[in-house]
C-alpha cells in the first residue's frame, strides 16, 4: 500500500470514500448535490467537523448559512489578500494588498448580491478598518508561523481563489466533502513522491491530528491526486504539525467523515441530539440553539468555575 | 525604562532600529521554556489532579489576580462586568484598531460603537446604549466620546507597512499540555519578514495604574515563549497624563515575569486539584472592590470600614 502514487492513491480514495460512505449518503436525497433543495444537502467540511470535535450534539442543532459578518468576511478577504500580495509585484505589504483587494471587491459589489461584496459595501469605514486589521493579520500569522518552521516563504503559494472549490460529490447523491486549503507549499507529483503540502490554520489546538486527517483526506478526494502532506499552522502557539498522507490518514478521516455525515443527517431526519456526546464550553455553548435543554450546559452552569478550569468549593471559604 | 511618547507611530519609529537584536535570544528564550516546564512538571505531579480537569489555563489577568489574592479571584468567577464598563473597554480596543488602520482621519463615536456591534455584537453595553434614551445616551457619550478621542490620538500614526493584529491570542502549553497559559493582546504589531518585530499594545479604558507594569512583562514573557522570539517592546495605551506607555524587553523583565507564571500556576494547580479547600485570602488595595469585603476576616484594615463604592 505505501509504494502506490499520488494519483493512485487518490483513486483508491474516491472508491473507497464511496462504498465507505454509500450507508448515510444513501440517507440523503437522490440525484445530484446541486438539483437538491438546501434541506436535504448534506456538506461535510472544515466548520462541522470542528464544531463535532468540540460537542457532538450542537451539530444537530446548526442551521445553514445565516449570512456574511466581519468573522466570515476575514477569512475570504485574507485568502484573496494573500493571493494578491504573492502574485502582484507591485503590492510589497500585506497592509497594501489587503486594502486593494477590499477596495476593488467594494468597486465590482453588485447591487442586490448577497455575496461577501455587497456586504462589505454596506460597512462604515470604522467596521472595514476592523476587517482588514483581521484579515491582515490572518495573512501575517500564516507567513509568520510557517516561516519560523523552515518553510520558505517565497514557495507559500494561496490556494487558486478563482478555480473550482475543493470539493468532492458522494456519487447521485446530495451529499459532499469540502476541503480547507489555506496555503500551499511545495511541488506536487501525481505519478512519484510528492512534496506538496496542504497548509491549514487551526486554532482548536487540543484535535489537531483530526483536522489534519479530515483534511488530507478531503483534499486527496477533491484533487483525485493525494498532496504529500497536510499541516496545521497554529498561529495562537506559534506551531506547525505535519503530517503524511497516506491510506491510514485517509482512513483515518473517513472515519471522522461518516461520523459528521451521522450527526448532520440527525438534523434532518428528525433524530435530533438524543444520545449523542455533549460537552459543554463558554464559546461553543454560548449560540448553540440545543442549551436551554441541555444537561451538560445546565451542569456547567451550575459550576460556572468549570469554564475557566476551576472548580468552585462546594461551601463558602470558612471564617478563619 | 518608561518612557512617555505621544503616539503609537512615534514609538513605533523609536523602535525600527532594534529590529532583530535582542539582549535575549532564543537559545536564552528556550531555555527559559524548559526551565518554567521543569518546575511545572513538578507541581502537576505533586498535586495529584484529576485528569478530567486538565488542562489547567493560566490566563494572563488571573496571574495577577490570583498573586494578589485566591479568594477574591474564586468569588468573582461567573459575575458580569457592568455593561458601561464593557462598552468602554470595547470602545477603546477598536478605536485604537481604527486608528492604527486608519491614519487620516479619526472616526466619530457612532462610527465606533457600529464596529464594537460588529465584532462584539453580544456584548451587553451595546443592548444599553441602544436602549437608552436621549437623556441616557447624552451621559454615556460624555463617558465614551473623550475615551473614543483620546485612544485615536494615541494610536496615530502607525506606518502602513507594520501589520496590526486586533485581539491576538497567545497560548503556550506546559507539562505536555496540562497547564496552558494564554494571553489576548488588543494588538500585535509587527513587520511581515522582520524576526524580533513583535510590538504588543495592550490597549486601557482608564487611567495609567501600577498594576499595568506587571501585565506588560507578562505579556513579554507569553509572546516571547510563543514565537521563539522576545517582542520590542509592550506598550500600553490609557487614558490620563502618560497615554501612550512603552516598556522595553530584556532578560530581567522576562525572568521576573516567569517566576510570577510559575507562582501563579502553582496556586491554580492547587485550586483545581483541591476544590473544597478554602483559598487563601490576602490583605491588599484589592480589597476595596472584592465581593467579600463585607464578609471576610482577612479583610485590609484600610477597607474594614467602608469601600471605594
Amino acid at each position: 500500500m505505501t509504494d502506490r502514487s499520488p494519483r493512485e492513491i487518490g483513486q483508491y480514495a474516491r472508491e473507497w470514500a464511496a462504498e465507505r460512505l454509500a450507508p448515510v449518503a444513501m440517507q440523503t436525497a437522490p440525484g445530484r448535490y446541486g438539483d437538491a433543495d438546501d434541506s436535504e444537502r448534506v456538506r461535510l467540511a472544515n466548520f462541522g467537523l470542528t464544531t463535532m470535535l468540540d460537542c457532538e450534539a450542537r451539530v444537530t442543532g446548526l442551521g445553514g448559512f445565516d449570512g456574511w459578518d466581519i468573522f466570515k468576511a476575514t477569512r475570504w478577504l485574507g485568502v484573496r489578500s494573500f493571493h494578491r500580495y504573492v502574485s502582484d509585484d507591485g503590492v510589497t505589504t500585506v497592509q497594501r494588498a489587503v486594502r486593494s483587494t477590499m477596495a476593488n471587491t467594494i468597486d465590482d459589489a453588485k447591487p442586490d448580491s448577497d455575496f461577501v461584496d455587497a456586504w462589505m459595501k454596506d460597512q462604515t469605514p470604522a467596521v472595514r478598518a476592523l476587517l482588514a486589521a483581521r484579515a491582515g493579520g490572518w495573512v501575517a500569522s500564516l507567513l509568520e508561523t510557517v516561516r519560523d518552521h523552515d518553510y520558505e516563504a517565497e514557495a507559500i503559494r494561496p490556494p487558486p481563489v478563482d478555480g473550482p472549490p475543493m470539493r468532492f460529490y458522494l456519487p447521485d447523491r446530495a451529499m459532499l466533502i469540502e476541503a480547507r486549503v489555506d496555503a500551499l507549499y511545495g511541488r506536487r507529483n501525481p505519478k512519484g513522491q510528492s512534496s506538496e503540502t496542504v497548509l491549514v490554520m487551526v486554532n482548536a489546538v487540543g484535535v489537531v491530528d483530526e483536522i489534519l486527517a479530515f483534511e488530507g483526506m478531503a483534499t486527496t478526494l477533491a484533487t483525485g491526486i493525494a498532496p504529500g502532506f497536510v499541516a496545521a499552522v497554529m498561529p495562537k502557539l506559534g506551531a506547525v504539525k505535519k503530517m503524511a498522507v497516506d491510506i491510514a490518514l485517509i482512513e483515518r478521516g473517513l472515519v471522522l467523515a461518516e461520523r459528521l455525515a451521522d450527526l448532520e443527517l440527525r438534523s434532518k431526519d428528525g433524530r435530533g441530539a438524543a444520545g449523542v456526546q455533549r460537552s459543554a464550553s463558554f464559546f461553543g455553548c454560548k449560540d448553540c440553539s440545543l442549551s436551554p435543554d441541555c444537561g451538560a450546559f445546565a451542569e456547567a452552569q451550575a459550576r460556572p468555575a468549570l469554564f475557566g478550569g476551576l472548580q468552585q468549593p462546594d461551601q463558602p471559604a470558612p471564617a478563619s | 525604562m518608561s518612557a512617555p511618547l505621544a503616539t503609537l507611530g512615534e514609538v513605533l519609529s523609536q523602535l525600527e532600529p532594534s529590529i532583530g537584536s535582542s539582549d535575549y535570544g532564543e537559545d536564552e528564550i528556550a531555555d527559559l521554556l524548559q526551565s518554567i516546564d521543569k518546575e511545572l512538571h513538578a507541581v502537576v505531579a505533586a498535586a495529584g489532579i484529576d485528569p478530567s480537569l486538565f488542562p489547567v489555563r493560566v490566563p494572563k489577568g488571573r496571574i495577577t489576580a490570583v498573586l494578589a489574592c485566591p479568594a477574591k479571584v474564586l468569588a468573582e468567577l461567573g459575575s458580569e462586568i457592568e455593561p458601561i464598563h464593557s462598552l468602554r473597554g470595547a470602545v477603546a480596543d477598536v478605536a485604537a484598531v481604527g486608528a492604527a488602520m486608519s491614519p487620516r482621519k479619526p472616526f466619530e463615536l457612532i462610527d465606533v460603537l457600529e464596529a464594537v456591534a460588529a465584532i462584539d455584537p453580544e456584548n451587553p453595553g451595546i443592548d444599553m446604549w441602544r436602549n437608552a434614551n436621549r437623556e441616557e445616551k447624552n451621559l454615556y457619550r460624555e463617558r465614551l466620546e473623550p475615551l473614543s478621542a483620546s485612544v485615536q490620538t494615541a494610536c496615530a500614526g502607525v506606518p502602513q507597512d507594520w501589520v496590526v493584529r486586533p485581539q491576538f491570542t497567545s497560548q503556550v502549553p506546559f507539562v505536555d499540555g496540562k497547564v496552558l497559559a494564554t494571553a489576548r493582546y488588543d494588538m500585535l504589531l509587527s513587520k511581515p519578514g522582520m524576526p524580533r518585530s513583535a510590538v504588543v499594545v495592550e490597549v486601557k479604558a482608564g487611567a495609567a495604574h501600577s498594576d499595568h507594569r506587571a501585565d506588560a512583562f507578562l505579556y513579554a514573557l507569553i509572546e516571547s515563549l510563543r514565537s521563539g522570539y522576545s517582542p520590542l517592546a509592550i506598550v500600553t495605551i490609557s487614558t490620563g497624563d502618560i497615554p501612550v506607555l512603552v516598556e522595553a524587553v530584556n532578560g530581567g523583565v522576562l525572568e521576573a515575569a516567569s517566576r510570577r507564571l510559575v507562582a501563579a500556576a502553582k496556586v491554580l494547580v492547587s485550586m483545581v486539584a483541591h476544590p473544597n479547600e478554602a483559598p487563601a485570602q490576602q490583605p491588599g488595595p484589592h480589597c476595596m472592590v472584592c465581593p467579600l469585603r463585607g464578609s471576610c476576616p482577612s479583610v485590609s484594615p484600610l477597607v474594614a470600614g467602608g469601600s471605594r463604592d
